[in-house]
Formats: structure tokens, C-alpha cells, sequence
């Protein structure tokens, strides 16, 4: 498992002053996802929000939050612009926000290859990352522990186990895993 | 009697809360402590509280550290000027939050923090908010009271099991106050009070 | 010493003398330079992106220095290329080649020739030096003002040929304004040699005379990485590694005999299909899951494995309807009933990649692309 936190900061970080995307599945979860980066970026980064490529690009040493108005726009300008950033070098990335299903990825698939080659390898979409597969965790659990999550609670909620830090984490996580 | 009831209905009331702003919240705090002049996790801490969600349920939990154990405190790389005041020779940081997305409900919270002295024996503080879930029928009342047993309390102790098991109540604080009191509590300098008395006497100050 | 990872930078290509360049296994560079220099007057340079044009182009400015007056020009880093005029990019030649000339030749340019360039918006403070003009603006046409500088130029660099390297018009929409910024490019002289990097409906379409008749497409080649020929390519993509972070090739090596579990340079240039930047992203990314989970200055497998499933997701992203059974169908041919819209748009994320096996060229698939399809790495 790609763990979103990680992901989305090693996007941020991969290229300086690079491209990096964030999918968002809808309008609601972008707010969102926009505030998640203000949270991961460095305070050096000193990100600022824009809906324009020539102000992102007026700013080269602050993050740049470019959360399109038109996506398609965004994203031709984008590839159509890209190598500004090198003139003079920026030394933080540019971050765009697109919808999953949105005419920002329509266009990076059909009309943008050098925005979307600048930006691969650093488009995440932790909203998908965030979803566990609890099959898989489920096995994990048992070949760590010898027993099903459910069986290893049995003793744990009878109080019989000790009451340690990975103790309780362990519940935690079995308690994530249970099937009710 | 009343005075515990309201601190219950204090706990009850402080779960109501978006696990996205308060997982960000968390992520400032963290970021906080491993930026210098703080360092006392490593770089980049924010990035490593994972978000994981239970597909077709409104069940979302985040965790320090991809195996959710948590994370060493770097005592070792503090100034001396800071490492001399610290107790303990080292510490393991745990943060687990559960929460209900669609009820925007803080479900279970277990902040801990244990570490050994620098004469080897073992010390530890942890902070349980316990799950509230429909499926246990006493739901957050553990213990026979809410004086002996609140909500919201603090374990501190040699380790979480001996006796007698010490069960402070803990006024009700967010998850992100929460993480910023125990690292304050290891390191109990003035880089890591996040509310210095002189800055509360001014937000006291009548405007 | 840890190694500098951020010096990676996968999205910056050379600039001309810039130290750290490594010639790829078809020394596309040196023959591009070769065929000028010997009478090829045009040469319009094409490729999948990130497969290194704007790399190669500025060695060959480097190799025709010699005997040209090679000024490259990367007309991307000024001028939103969507919107490019033709005008535009004549100014912007005019400007660059004066800064150029004026730069590395030390030719200063008369007044007359800086007035009309700061009049039209394109002399470089280099150029101006501290110099106030007047604030007239330029009246002239850009096109004769692009002659002059090269006429003046030309002249004070004892008769040089004078060779335009244009950078940035491979990101060109498909749209009448954009052949006429390629047909004007056509019209500079004969006496001028021009190598550009161009979009891939010249190379396929009827535009691929629009700038000189007789023009030279040579895409720049994907180098192999598996087969008979693999162990060239990926130690040119290893040196490439070492190069950007500061190390010799040897040590690169003994770093990774000296951690067992280290992700394998080969298996990332493997991954990469050949694409340099590919393969400096995937280098880059996992070193940044090994930083921000373990504060660890090498990649494991692990951090591998999910620096590769972060390109996969980006090529599948690149996907649409149609494409899957496209390419199962072109895989191994030399492409030619593959649709002409649907081939361009892979060619050019290198989906697919054109490759000379023997004396034909035939299509092979991206490997990251062939594990979404449910195929095996190099099949």
C-alpha cells in the first residue's frame, strides 16, 4: 500500500520546481485535498493559491496551488508554458488540482503530452490511495499475529493481554479489520 | 457528581468534528516538530500520518507511520542547551484517530508516548479516548464512573498495566493540542510550549 | 556522502556545454551534427516526450560550434507556444541570436541593431548592457529584422554559417496557426541551417515539407533496455544517473553492491522503456518514499515497487477508450493500420514506442503500458 500522505508529499517534493497533480474526486473534496497540501508543504514553501498559469509562474520560489477555473485552459497553457519554469529555475513545484473525471485529464490525455510527462509519476490521487484493501490487510494481520483479527480481540477486550502501546495499536488495527 | 457530568458531556461534545480538518491539524503540529528549530521527529512527520479508509463504510483512521507504530523521538540530535532538561534517553511517538466521516465523529483517539529513562527504566503517558461504538454496550463509559474512569483521560506511569492504574481526565482537547502536549511533556523547554504564558496573558488581555 | 537526489531534477534538460552529458547508444547528437555540417541543411528533430530532444539539440548546438554560428533558441521557456505567432517567433530568433552572437562570440551589436530590439521587446539584458534606448517601438517587419541580425552577425563572426537550434515548437497545436509559424521558419534563407524540434503531425502528416522541401525528420530513438542490445541502453541510463548525482559510474555501481535489498538500477531503467526522463523520475520518486518513510538515502525494492506503480497509474490515466485493443494490434508491426490521431497521441507520451529492430521498425509497447494490458515485462 502507497500511503497518500507520503505519496502526495514525495510528488511535491520528486522534481524541484517541478509539476506535480492532485486528483480530486469532486468539487468538495478539492477545498479539501488544497488544504491537505497547505498542510503537507513545508513553511519554507510558502504555498499561495491561484487559478492562473502566468501567476503560478510569476512566483517562482512559492508553491504554487493552481486550482483551475477552466481546467482545460489550465492545462493547455501548462504544457504550452511548461519550460518557463526553468527560466529562471523555480525552486518550488506547481501543484494542480483536477477533478478525477474532469476536462483537465481529458485534455492531459489527449492533447498535452508534456505537461502530463512532467507531471508522471507525481499525479496522485490520495483519495484512491486512502482506500485499504482489508483482503489483503486481513492476511497481513494473520501471518503477523497467527490469528484473525476478530480472534485476537477476544482476550484483548477480556483485558487479559497487557495494556502496551503496541497493544493498543494492534486492537486498533484489528478493530479496523473486523468484520462485524 | 454535576461537575463530572459536565465533563462528560464535554467529551461527548468534543467528538463532533471533520477528520479531514482535524488530520490536518495534526499534520501542522507535526510538521511543526520536525521543521528546525524543533526537530524532534524526523523530517517531513506531517507526511507520514496515514490516512486509511474502510471501502463501503464511513470508517476512516489515521496512524503515524505506515506500520502505525509510531515514531522515535530524535532526542539524541536536540541542542544540548535542550537535551539537558529532557528525562528521558528515548521515545516512541503513537497516534491513532478513528472517525466516522459521514456522522463528522471523532470515534476513538489513543495518543501515546513511552520511552525509557536515561537510567533504563521504563516510563509512559497515553491518552484514551475510547470508541464509542453502537456495538459495545457500555459505548464510551468504561470503568464505573466518570470520575474514576473519564472519557478523555491520561495514563501516566511506568507503563500503561501497573498498579495503580492512573486514569487523569483530560479537559477536551483536540487530537492536534493533544500530540502538542505529550511531545511537550518529554521536552519541556520553551521551544515546545505551544502556548507560552505570555502569549496567553495577551489573548487574555481585554481587546 | 549521501547523494543529492533533488539534483535528479528529471524535468531539466542541459543547456549547450553544460557538464553531465552522456551520449545515448545511437549518438543521435554527434550524427544530427554530421549531416549538417555535411550539407543537410534541415533537420527537424522529433520523439516521445521525455525521450531527450531538448538534451540532444543543445549538443548539437554544442558540436556545431565549431564551424557555426549555432544559436539554440528554446522558445518554450519565453513565449507560451500555443499562442505563438509567427511574428513572435521571428522576433524571438532575432533576439536570441544577437544575445548569442553577443554572449559567446563577444560580437557587440551595432546600436542601430539594439535599438530595434529593444524596440521590439527581445534584446536580452545581456544585449543592452546598462544601455538606455529610446522607448520608440519597432515598426519594421520581424522578418526583416530577423535578417539583419543575422546578416550583421554573420558578418562579424568571419562568414560562420549561421545554424538556428529551435527548441519548444514540438509542443505546437495542430492549427493553421501553427503551420504558419513552420512555413515561416522555411522562408529565414537557405543560407541559414535550421534543426528544430517539431510536433508530430509534421512527421506524419503533409506538413512535413511546409518548412523546407526535402527536410529531414529524425526522430530521436528510444534506447533499448531489454534483448540483445538492453545492457547498452541501460548503462547509458545508469551513467546518466551517476552524472546528475555527481557520482562516477563505478561508485554508483559499488553503492549498490554494498546494500543488498537497494533497488536495482537496471530494473528502474528496465521500467523506464528507455525514456531518460522516465527513468530519472522513477529514480527520483523512489528516493523520495525511502527519505520521507525512513529518512533513508537509498531506495529499497519497496519504495521501487511504488515509485513504478506511481508511473503505471500515470500511463493508465493516459488511456482511453479503444486504446487497449490498439495496441495489442500494433504491438510488433511497424504500426501502419494503427489510426492516425490514435498513433500520434501515443507516439508522442511514448504509450508506444518506435523502435529499429534489425532493418525494419516495428512498435513496441511500453513496458509500464504492457503490465496494464496483463503482459510480462519485455515480451
Amino acid at each position: 500500500m502507497r500511503e497518500p500522505g507520503v505519496a502526495l508529499a514525495g510528488a511535491l517534493a520528486r522534481d524541484e520546481g517541478g509539476l506535480a497533480i492532485v486528483t480530486c474526486p469532486d468539487l468538495d473534496l478539492r477545498d479539501w485535498l488544497v488544504r491537505e497540501v497547505e498542510s503537507l508543504a513545508p513553511t519554507d514553501a510558502d504555498p499561495f493559491r491561484t487559478s492562473s498559469v502566468a501567476d503560478a509562474l510569476r512566483e517562482p520560489n512559492r508553491m504554487a496551488l493552481l486550482v483551475p477555473n477552466d481546467e482545460a485552459e489550465v492545462v493547455r497553457d501548462l504544457d504550452a508554458c511548461r519550460d518557463q519554469a526553468l527560466n529562471p529555475p523555480r525552486t518550488q513545484p506547481i501543484v494542480l488540482f483536477l477533478l478525477r473525471q474532469g476536462d483537465g485529464h481529458r485534455v492531459l490525455a489527449t492533447e498535452a503530452p508534456s505537461a502530463w510527462s512532467w507531471a508522471s509519476g507525481s499525479d496522485v490521487d490520495p483519495e484512491k490511495l486512502a482506500e485499504l484493501d482489508i483482503d489483503a490487510e486481513r492476511a497481513a494481520f494473520e501471518q503477523d499475529t497467527g490469528s484473525a483479527p476478530e480472534a485476537w480481540l477476544v482476550p484483548w477486550r477480556a483485558g487479559r493481554l497487557p495494556r502496551t502501546q503496541e497493544n493498543y495499536t494492534q486492537a486498533f488495527w484489528a478493530m479496523t479489520l473486523e468484520r462485524s | 457528581m454535576k461537575a463530572w457530568a459536565e465533563l462528560y458531556r464535554q467529551h461527548q461534545a468534543l467528538r463532533a468534528m471533520s477528520d479531514r480538518e482535524a488530520a490536518n491539524d495534526v499534520r501542522k503540529v507535526l510538521r511543526k516538530l520536525s521543521e528546525k528549530p524543533y526537530a524532534v521527529l524526523r523530517r517531513d512527520a506531517q507526511a507520514r500520518l496515514v490516512e486509511a479508509r474502510v471501502p463501503h463504510s464511513a470508517s476512516v483512521q489515521y496512524t503515524l507511520g505506515r506500520e502505525r507504530a509510531g515514531e522515535e523521538l530524535e532526542l539524541d540530535t536536540l541542542p544540548d542547551v535542550l537535551r539537558d532538561v529532557v528525562a528521558l534517553r528515548c521515545a516512541r511517538l503513537a497516534v491513532l484517530l478513528r472517525f466516522d466521516r459521514r456522522a463528522e465523529r471523532l470515534q476513538e483517539l489513543n495518543i501515546m508516548l513511552r520511552g525509557l529513562r536515561h537510567d533504563g527504566s521504563p516510563w509512559a503517558v497515553a491518552v484514551h479516548l475510547p470508541h464509542d461504538s453502537d456495538a459495545r454496550p457500555q459505548g464510551d463509559r468504561d470503568g464505573l464512573g466518570a470520575c474514576g474512569h473519564a472519557a478523555l483521560h491520561c495514563h501516566v506511569g511506568p507503563t500503561l498495566d501497573i498498579a495503580p492504574k492512573v486514569r487523569v481526565p483530560f479537559p477536551p482537547l483536540a487530537p492536534a493540542q493533544i500530540v502538542e502536549w505529550a511531545v511537550s511533556q518529554v521536552v519541556p523547554t520553551a521551544e515546545f510550549e505551544p502556548a507560552p504564558w505570555s502569549a496567553v496573558a495577551a489573548m487574555l488581555r481585554p481587546s | 556522502m549521501a547523494p543529492n537526489w533533488k539534483a535528479l531534477a528529471p524535468h531539466r534538460p542541459l543547456d549547450p556545454g553544460e557538464a553531465g552529458y552522456v551520449s545515448p547508444p545511437s549518438g543521435y547528437a554527434e550524427r544530427v551534427a554530421r549531416l549538417v555540417e555535411t550539407g543537410t541543411s534541415t533537420v527537424l528533430v522529433g520523439g516521445p516526450v521525455g525521450v531527450g530532444k531538448s538534451t540532444e539539440l543543445a549538443r548539437i548546438a554544442s558540436l556545431l560550434r565549431d564551424t557555426r554560428v549555432a544559436c539554440l533558441v528554446q522558445l518554450d521557456r519565453y513565449e507560451n507556444i500555443r499562442r505563438l505567432t509567427a511574428d513572435q517567433m521571428l522576433l524571438r530568433l532575432a533576439g536570441k541570436i544577437v544575445e548569442y552572437a553577443s554572449a559567446t562570440l563577444r560580437i557587440r551589436p551595432s546600436m542601430s541593431l539594439v535599438a530595434a530590439l529593444s524596440g521590439a521587446g527581445v534584446a536580452s539584458p545581456s544585449v543592452l548592457g546598462g544601455m538606455q534606448m529610446p522607448a520608440a517601438p519597432f515598426t519594421g517587419s520581424p522578418l526583416s529584422l530577423l535578417q539583419a541580425a543575422r546578416d550583421e552577425v554573420t558578418r562579424r563572426a568571419h562568414g560562420l554559417r549561421l545554424a538556428v537550434i529551435c527548441d519548444g515548437l514540438e509542443k505546437m497545436p495542430e492549427s493553421a496557426q501553427s503551420l504558419e509559424v513552420l512555413a515561416t521558419l522555411g522562408q529565414l534563407g537557405d543560407d541559414i541551417d535550421i534543426i528544430a524540434a517539431v510536433p508530430w503531425f509534421v512527421a506524419f502528416g503533409a506538413a512535413e515539407d511546409i518548412i523546407r522541401p526535402g527536410a529531414l525528420f529524425a526522430p530521436v530513438p528510444v534506447c533499448e533496455v531489454d534483448g540483445p542490445q538492453g545492457p547498452r541502453g541501460c548503462r547509458f541510463l545508469a551513467d546518466i544517473l551517476a552524472e546528475r548525482l555527481g557520482m562516477t559510474p563505478g561508485a554508483l555501481a559499488a553503492a549498490e553492491r554494498a546494500r543488498p535489498g537497494l533497488a536495482q538500477v537496471v530494473e528502474l531503467a528496465r521500467w523506464s522503456g528507455g525514456l531518460p526522463r522516465t527513468f530519472l523520475q522513477l529514480a527520483a520518486d523512489a528516493a523520495q518514499y525511502a527519505q520521507i518513510r525512513r529518512g533513508d538515502d537509498w531506495p529499497d525494492e519497496r519504495d521501487l515497487a511504488d515509485a513504478v506503480s506511481d508511473q503505471r497509474d500515470s500511463f493508465r490515466r493516459a488511456l482511453l477508450p479503444g486504446d487497449t485493443d490498439a495496441i495489442r494490434a500494433v504491438q510488433g508491426t511497424d504500426g501502419r493500420e494503427m489510426e492516425l490521431d490514435r498513433k500520434i497521441r501515443l507516439l508522442a507520451r511514448g504509450i508506444i514506442l518506435e523502435r529499429q529492430r534489425g532493418d525494419r521498425w516495428v512498435m513496441d509497447v511500453h513496458p509500464l503500458v504492457l503490465q496494464l494490458l496483463g503482459g510480462s515485462r519485455g515480451a
